[in-house]
């Protein structure tokens, strides 16, 4: 099953480190600490749910558990409602796709765990009803929260993504 | 960039570098995991041997002060268990084994509900024992001071007991303080969740 896991969701896990990990050194670390989690909790797997919905909460919640240990020293979280009535402190235009992910990544480690993880989320792909049983947010509140990421993603990125276009 | 969809297509193909560990790297990372919290254990035990040891000698030389450096070993000790209760390694293995396949706003929920009472509890648990350990410290050296003018004892008690106050009040603060900000984000989770 680890290794079925490694194959399926080893690139998304990566991504998802990234989200939380600005360092690459402590990326690397949190990373780790999220394969050795999935190994030790497959002893518990009991299909109750699908695997890809146990791998991501066992993800998520490892890395909000990082998140939530370096709270003191973190710079303060914001919600995506503060987001999205606050105004873009870059205000240089995107003029290509690793300043876009370089934006994106500022943007992501600046919210809440759970805003975070409906965020990355939805970057995966997945859909509101998958999103509410990883998360366990009400399918409304999910609806209205990818609402919020797409009206903030479309003000910071495609209004000042001129060069990208 | 003209659509959402294309910041969800950047995101998805972002270039990678990181090699996943193979299962005999997780084996090996997780016995040094376990050594590493055999480790804190053994440092967290010999330091209250050494504290206790060091005022077991203050009751042999100093017998006026038998009684106070007894209070302090039983202060010592019962923090030393509660910090072991409630230690985070502890809380960390925890999150691994129980917690970590719920819903991930239960999870958070748990973790948030764990920090908002220990902050709140902090009055309980460690709070009391080392009041009662500065007290008893306060007492002995007013009873009995070791080489020292009691007239200079006297003399310094004030601000010795001001200091006392300000760190006791200022972590009873903070405590307070941090145990709030838990509780308006559980409330904000539980709109969330609820709705």
């Amino acid at each position: 099953m680890y290794e079925e896991t490694v194959a399926n969701y080893g690139a998304a896990l990566e991504r998802l480190a990234r989200a939380y990990e600005p360092d690459a050194d402590r990326r690397r670390d949190l990373l780790q600490e999220i394969y050795l989690a999935l190994w030790r909790s497959f002893a518990g797997f009991d299909g109750r749910c699908s695997l890809r919905t146990w791998v991501y909460r066992i993800a998520h919640n490892t890395a909000t558990s990082l998140v939530l240990r370096r709270k003191g020293r973190a710079p303060t979280l914001v919600g995506l409602d503060e987001l999205e009535v606050q105004a873009d402190d870059d205000t240089h235009a995107i003029v290509g796709e690793r300043q876009a992910m370089h934006r994106l990544q500022r943007l992501i480690h600046r919210l809440q765990p759970i805003d975070r993880q409906i965020i990355l989320l939805y970057l995966e792909g997945f859909d509101a009803a998958s999103i509410g049983e990883i998360t366990g947010i009400s399918a409304g509140n999910v609806a209205t929260k990818v609402h919020r990421i797409k009206a903030v993603l479309k003000r910071r990125f495609h209004e000042a993504g001129g060069g990208n276009d | 960039m003209t659509e959402a969809r294309d910041v969800q297509t950047l995101w998805q193909t972002q270039p990678l570098e990181a090699r996943p560990l193979s299962i005999d790297d997780v084996r090996r990372r997780a016995r040094a995991l376990d050594a590493k919290v055999r480790r804190q254990d053994a440092i967290m035990i010999l330091s209250a041997i050494v504290n206790t040891g060091a005022f077991v000698a203050v009751m042999w030389y100093l017998p006026q002060l038998r009684i106070v450096a007894a209070i302090i070993i039983a202060t010592v000790i019962v923090i030393v268990s509660q910090y072991r209760r409630r230690r985070p390694s502890r809380q960390a293995a925890d999150y691994l084994t129980s917690d970590s396949s719920n819903p991930c706003a239960d999870f958070y929920r748990t973790a948030l509900v764990r920090k908002r009472d220990m902050a709140r509890q902090l009055w309980t648990w460690f709070m009391p024992p080392a009041i009662l350990g500065q007290a008893a410290l306060i007492i002995g050296f007013v009873i009995a001071p070791p080489n020292v003018p009691r007239r200079l004892v006297l003399m310094a008690l004030p601000f010795w007991i001001l200091i006392d106050v300000v760190i006791f009040g200022f972590g009873w603060r903070n405590a307070r303080r941090e145990a709030k900000k838990m509780e308006r984000e559980l409330d904000a989770l539980d709109s969330m969740t609820h709705s």
